[in-house]
């Protein structure tokens, strides 16, 4: 069973940018990176933010053409990264994934896929307003129940550096 | 002496890695020229644990690409696809899709979106609190110089973006779009009727189908709509605010 740690400066870049979005009306999204040779426990390292036209943000959709995640890839591998998880926001307070969510977005086995109520823009978001999800190999993503969700995913000060932007 | 000619030596097999965003790359450095890239995607998604999938509702495809994006002939062979060259390196990309709804229903709301975005970087947006609950929707909240702790709610709804005049009614706390007392009192402005006899709402040009003719009035579909509309209310609610309507 997967642990995972995100350290609360990426967490507060994550917020930023899907505030950001959010403030606007439209659905932000962050990406979350661990180092390729991260045991099944997993510590986020770095954010990362998509720029430019090829990723669409709309109130209720996001988009990212696959032209942009191929030069994603090479960023991120140069880095000796992977991708491992996103948080992107809803409006209101409906923080579970859509179908959309579940069908179109990272079917990886262990990916975490976190919603952020009310697009993001609360900055003292914390874990448990969110929705944490966790992609299930063979299956789907399921919603970590609190109590999981207090047992798996940890807060920790470990520093990061500014968001990779793309 | 003589020179001997012979064929290009080319091993048998090939150094094949792929990379995929979201996972440790595949690596063969003994893959099969004989092997087509079909195959080898077979192999790249099962190493990655991934599936492909089409309902009648979504379709989650992944593919192959290299250096100058993606690769469309998978039948070939590594050995032809590789050439002389003795090893590949290859991404394995998917397109992305996250959010409520699946992408924009219609390049009108592409439009809107675009200019909804002008608007929010505008300087003038600062006196107005924007929303978009939907592609064509869009609720602004506005108050008149007179009375900033006044705040109207408007509900601008398109059919059409921008060849269209959006229908424009106002919300009240609870949401509701049937309550004369969210509206102000303006000229041309009819909160018993919840419309507005105005060339830039479609009530006004359904009100007054003459105007959809009239140069003088008809609707301009030309530049940002969701800006002009949003400035003329803003104009009136500052030059001929008379109060919020009490029924």
């Amino acid at each position: 069973m997967r642990h995972w740690t995100i350290p609360r400066q990426l967490w507060q870049q994550s917020l930023e940018e899907v505030g950001a979005f959010g403030r606007e009306g439209r659905e932000g999204i962050c990406l979350w990176l661990a180092r390729q040779d991260s045991g099944s426990n997993l510590a986020f390292v770095r954010s990362a933010v998509l720029r430019g036209p090829l990723i669409r943000r709309g109130p209720l959709s996001i988009q990212i053409d696959s032209m942009l995640i191929d030069r994603f890839t090479d960023v991120v591998d140069r880095e000796g990264l992977l991708l491992a998880g996103q948080i992107h926001g809803h409006p209101e307070r409906f923080t579970d994934l859509s179908d959309v969510d579940r069908a179109m977005g990272f079917r990886v086995p262990k990916f975490l896929s976190v919603v952020a109520p009310y697009y993001g823009t609360h900055a003292n978001t914390a874990f448990r307003d969110c929705g944490f999800h966790e992609f299930v190999a063979g299956s789907d993503y399921r919603r970590l129940p609190e109590h999981e969700l207090a047992l798996r995913v940890t807060l920790s000060e470990t520093p990061v550096a500014a968001p990779l932007s793309v | 002496m003589t020179e001997s000619h012979s064929p290009p030596h080319h091993p048998r097999s090939i150094d094949v890695r792929v990379k995929y965003v979201a996972g440790k790359p595949f690596h063969d450095p003994d893959a099969p020229r004989s092997q087509t890239l079909q195959a080898l995607k077979v192999r790249v998604l099962t190493h990655f644990h991934l599936e492909e999938m089409s309902t009648p509702e979504f379709q989650k495809t992944y593919h192959l690409h290299d250096h100058k994006g993606r690769i469309e002939n998978l039948a070939q062979t590594l050995g032809d696809y590789a050439g002389r060259d003795d090893k590949i390196e290859l991404k394995l990309v998917e397109q992305i899709t996250q959010g409520l709804e699946g992408p924009a229903p219609c390049a009108d709301a592409v439009i809107l979106e675009e200019h909804y975005a002008e608007v929010a970087a505008s300087d003038e947006a600062h006196r107005w609190k924007l929303e978009r609950p939907d592609w064509l929707e869009v609720w602004a909240g506005m108050s008149p110089r007179s009375a900033p702790g006044e705040v109207f709610q408007v509900r601008l709804l398109w059919a059409r973006y921008p060849a269209e005049a959006p229908s424009l009614k106002f919300r009240d706390s609870a949401g509701r779009l049937d309550n004369p007392r969210a509206w102000p009192v303006l000229p041309g402005f009819r909160p018993g009727s919840l419309d507005a006899c105005v060339n830039y709402c479609a009530e006004g040009f359904g009100l007054h189908p003459e105007w959809r003719t009239d140069p003088r009035f008809r609707w301009d579909p030309r530049g940002n709509s969701l800006l002009r509309v949003l400035t003329l209310l803003q104009v009136e609610l500052d030059e001929h605010y008379q109060g919020r309507f009490g029924g």
